[in-house]
């Protein structure tokens, strides 16, 4: 299995998320081809300010993989996949914007053509990776682990069309066929406060303590997320709150279930410590 | 067959200031009289006012014409006008072609002058098909006095009784196990707050007991053949399982049935029935129905037959097969109703996820003292809320789901905050996007109930969730919304949430709707003849519409309707005749080859083969002026009167000269 790969801007420096993700692709066989070159995805403020440079921004990150052979590009983070998402749709039903942008991009020797086909990593291993795979792979059974799942709010919305807009199940499904337990709850795609976390700390506060106390109200004792700013949101903004819930990556999670050392898949990266409950399951 | 002495008439209407001055009337006027047989040519403001029809006859008497053209708007609306006004001047009214010069010119054009250019292509085709029509002749025949009403709702039992009044055999025919629809699910009704039972039960009791009543519930019609005045139908009635002669309705039956946990229908599942079933207590009839799918007998072929033991009049028939009826009728009146929107695909108002969210009708269950809480507004928990959300326009006024306002739910929404403010006290916050009561007493019924102390909220729920904000309100529901009139973002908990539901066609009124030969809006409601003018007739003569399969409406209007469409029926009836069509097929003996091809796309079962002959033969009564033969037929024998391969040749030769 082989993929271009837009990693983003935040895959690096997320707690662990690309060490658990290495890990799983070189366990489960699946090659993630980082496209060369790549620039920052314009996320959701660019759009905003200036659509053609935006549009011209995600182009180049197409044209790039086109040269490299790849018509299907593969993100880790909510916001890179739904802005190339988006990207696509316009630019797929725009010709005249497309060949505008090619006259930008042949400077670079560079040309972009056609449809793309934008996934996320989760969509891989849920729908690429055969189950009976994770089923001969898993080694530690976490039965009776509740974990609940966080969407998020740009995996699913406006798209739904991988899973439902405002009560998505895949990540639970994936965690189950893990072997984990997912618990029911009303926060899955409810805002985390996403980057104005770090301009109004207050206010994203409040949207932050909600999520983590309907998780705990319902049972969860760790939360799960597909995204590096959400996991960082619902990591850091915990600070000062008695039995915080750990938020490891999907990802991170997934390698504990193949059996992978939590150092392996940078597990002690993360803010809230996940070990106490670790050492005490495994 | 053009004749030398012909003499054309044309005239051309202004409608007011609808055509001119958009079309240069006078241009077009020269231009017509210059045009092949038009003897005389003239202008007026409104042509079908009735100076405009003297106008004609006058002509035709003193000038001699023997053909007319009249270039003004739809034929829809005043082809019937002119005709007859050819007619009273002494010529045949299918002498009269009418030129659509406003929908099909000043009305869709622009510049003026292409629509005067274009008003003057459709008269000079007037003109040329004109020359060729033939006089046709209709007959009269009698109609037959009685009247199908298809649904048993109130719009379908007003209607029935109001023509039975009147003296005509009424056919009810409804498929559930009783009348009643939708109301009687209903406690109070709007704006006076009279019971529902109360008002309704007379009716149905009326409509079971009328001597010109056939009731025939558990029923459905399952084709309609003919024409106006003379139609036949075929209803199928399902088995009840019970013998309706011989059943007393003591419900023993029902007491003894030991299959008791399957989901009410009339309760809206809120409470539980046995497989031998009453919907509802005032049932009629009240002859209970043996659900064949659930019935231990019938279903599983086990032993039981506990019903058949204790029936004292011996009427529970486990052997009861389908039956069919045949009947005939001069008129139809559907009342097919609607159903409300399910509101689980609006997943952010968490109907089906949090037990507390109610969509209206469940609510009326609740409130009913027949319901499944005796009328006590009480939560799954049992006890009563004590603050209640109600969310308007669930699936209404949304480009997602339904565009349209359904009319009744604002209404509705205001009745639920009163009678949860007097029976159980609790706050009431109404989250609404605009207040539409327009109806006697309404304006006066939503200021009081504003006055006892419910809370208006205008904005759009976002969000129905179980997140709290503090942590005592956990176990209780949180309503997201901004209030739109102050700009404040809200978060109000509540223990129950009310979702008032939209109203969609009924399931099958499409069905019907095909079965009687009417078309359905973008919507799916039955379309009715003229918006205005015409609001129960349907372009298919002799069907009638009444109550919401026509469109989302309250009582009073559905009542009114209800009467109209009877009125109407019994107008048409007691005229005594109709005239038979005349804009038919014809096949033309020396022509047939016999093929029979015609026969197979005949919809109306309209042809028949004189094997004596080796022809094919129309049914005058039965033909609809359909076409599909005329265009099947390979030997050209096939036309349809009025619409002759010369006439429709000529006219578009007109055009494109």
């Amino acid at each position: 299995m082989k993929y271009g790969f837009f990693p983003g801007c935040s895959y690096n420096s997320a707690a662990g998320y690309r060490q658990s993700v290495d890990a799983i692709n070189r366990l489960m066989g699946i090659d993630l081809v980082e496209i060369p070159d790549w620039n920052c995805c314009g996320a959701t403020a660019f759009f905003s300010l200036d659509e053609f440079k935006a549009l011209a921004l995600t182009a180049r990150l197409f044209a790039l993989a086109q040269a490299s052979g790849f018509r299907e590009i593969v993100t880790v983070c909510n916001a890179c996949y739904t802005t190339l998402r988006k990207a696509n749709q316009i630019l797929s039903s725009n010709p005249e914007t497309v060949s505008r942008i090619n006259e930008e991009l042949s400077k670079e020797s560079l040309l972009m053509e056609g449809d793309f086909s934008v996934r996320h990593y989760l969509d891989v291993l849920y729908n690429d990776v055969p189950a009976e795979k994770w089923s001969e792979n898993l080694t530690e059974r976490l039965k009776d682990y509740e974990v609940a799942c966080y969407y998020g709010c740009q995996f699913t919305r406006p798209w739904g069309d991988i899973d439902h807009m405002e009560q998505p199940t895949i990540l639970d499904r994936f965690i189950e066929r893990l072997g984990f337990l997912p618990v029911d709850h009303s926060a899955r795609t409810i805002c985390c406060g996403a980057s104005h976390a770090i301009s109004y700390a207050k206010e994203c506060g409040l949207l932050i303590s909600r999520i983590i106390r309907e998780v705990r109200a319902k049972g969860g004792r760790v939360i799960t997320t597909i995204c590096p700013l959400c996991q960082f949101n619902l990591d850091s903004g915990q600070k000062g709150i008695r039995n915080p819930i750990p938020v490891p990556f999907f990802t991170q999670l997934a390698g504990l279930a193949l059996g992978i050392n939590a150092s392996e898949l940078g597990l002690d990266k993360l803010l809230v410590p996940i070990n106490r409950i670790l050492s005490r399951k495994l | 067959m053009k004749y030398d002495k012909l003499k054309i008439g044309v005239y051309i209407c202004h409608c007011g200031m609808n055509i001119a001055p958009k079309v240069d009337v006078e241009a077009v006027v020269e231009f017509a009289k210059e045009l092949d047989h038009v003897a005389i040519a003239r202008e007026y403001k409104f042509m079908c006012s009735n100076p405009g029809q003297e106008l004609i006859k006058n002509d035709i008497k003193e000038l001699g014409l023997n053909r007319v053209v009249v270039a003004s708007c739809s034929p829809r609306m005043h082809e019937p006008t002119f005709r007859k006004a050819c007619e009273k001047a002494g010529i045949n009214p299918h002498y009269f072609q009418m030129a659509n010069i406003r929908e099909h010119s000043s009305w869709v054009t622009k510049d003026s002058k292409e629509a005067t250019a274009k008003a003057k292509d459709l008269v000079a085709a007037a003109v040329a098909r004109v020359a060729y029509h033939r006089p046709l002749h209709s007959r009269e025949m009698a109609v037959k006095k009685s009247i199908l009403v298809i649904g048993g709702g109130i719009a379908g039992m007003q209607s029935a009784i109001s023509a039975a009044d009147s003296g005509y055999k009424v056919y009810l025919v409804e498929r559930e196990p009783s009348i009643g629809g939708h109301m009687a699910k209903f406690d109070k009704t709007f704006p006076t707050l009279d019971c529902a039972a109360c008002i309704m039960t007379p009716k149905m009791v009326t409509v079971g007991q009328h001597e010109n009543i056939e009731l025939l519930t558990y029923s459905e019609v399952v084709s309609l053949e003919g024409f106006v005045g003379n139609f036949k139908a075929k209803i199928l009635k399902k088995p009840r399982y019970v013998d309706e002669d011989k059943c007393t309705g003591c419900g023993v039956c029902m007491e003894k049935c030991p299959i008791k946990k399957i989901p009410s229908e009339f309760n809206e599942r809120l409470s539980n029935r046995t497989a031998i079933y009453s919907p509802f207590p005032q049932a009629v009839p009240k002859t209970p129905v043996i659900d064949p799918e659930r019935c231990r007998v019938l279903a599983k072929n086990k032993r039981c037959g506990a019903c058949e033991k204790f029936c004292d009049a011996g009427a529970i028939d486990f052997e009861q097969k389908p039956m069919y009826l045949d009947i005939e009728v001069g008129a139809v009146i559907v009342s097919t109703g609607f159903k409300t929107i399910d509101p689980t695909s609006l997943v952010n108002y968490g109907y089906g996820r949090y037990p507390e969210v109610y969509t209206s009708l469940e609510f009326e269950r609740l409130n009913n003292a027949t319901g499944p809480t005796s009328g006590k507004i009480l939560m799954k928990s049992g006890k009563p809320p004590e603050k209640v959300a109600i969310i308007h326009c669930v699936g209404s006024r949304d480009v997602r789901y339904r565009k349209y306002c359904s009319r009744v739910c604002c209404m509705y929404s205001i009745k639920f905050a009163h009678l949860v403010r007097e029976k159980t006290g609790a706050e009431v916050w109404e989250f609404y996007i605009d207040i539409r009561s327009p109806g006697k007493l309404y304006e006066e019924f939503y200021s009081r109930v504003q006055e006892e102390g419910v809370h208006f909220v205008r904005g759009r729920v976002a969000e129905v969730t179980d997140i709290p904000d503090n942590q005592e309100d956990f176990g209780r529901l949180t309503v997201v919304a901004e209030n739109t009139l102050t700009r404040q973002p809200k978060r109000i908990p509540v223990d129950m949430v009310i979702l008032s539901v939209g109203l969609e066609p009924a399931d099958g009124s499409e069905d019907v709707a095909r079965l009687v030969g009417v078309s359905t809006d973008g919507d799916g409601w039955l379309t009715e003849l003229h918006a205005k003018l015409a609001p129960v007739a349907t372009p298919t003569g002799g069907i009638f519409l009444a109550g919401c399969c026509q469109g989302p409406k309250d009582i009073p209007d559905t009542v009114a309707q209800a009467m109209a469409a009877a009125g109407e029926a019994a107008s048409l009836l007691s005229k005594g005749t109709v005239s038979t069509r005349t804009e038919i097929s014809y096949i033309d003996p020396d022509l047939c080859a016999g093929c029979q091809t015609c026969l197979n796309v005949c919809a109306y079962s309209a042809i028949q083969f004189d094997a004596g002959r080796g022809v094919s033969v129309v049914n005058e009564v039965l033909c609809q002026g359909c076409g599909s033969c005329s265009a099947a037929c390979p030997s050209g024998a096939a036309s349809v009167k009025h619409f002759t391969d010369k006439q429709v040749m000529e006219e578009m030769e007109a055009i494109l000269n």
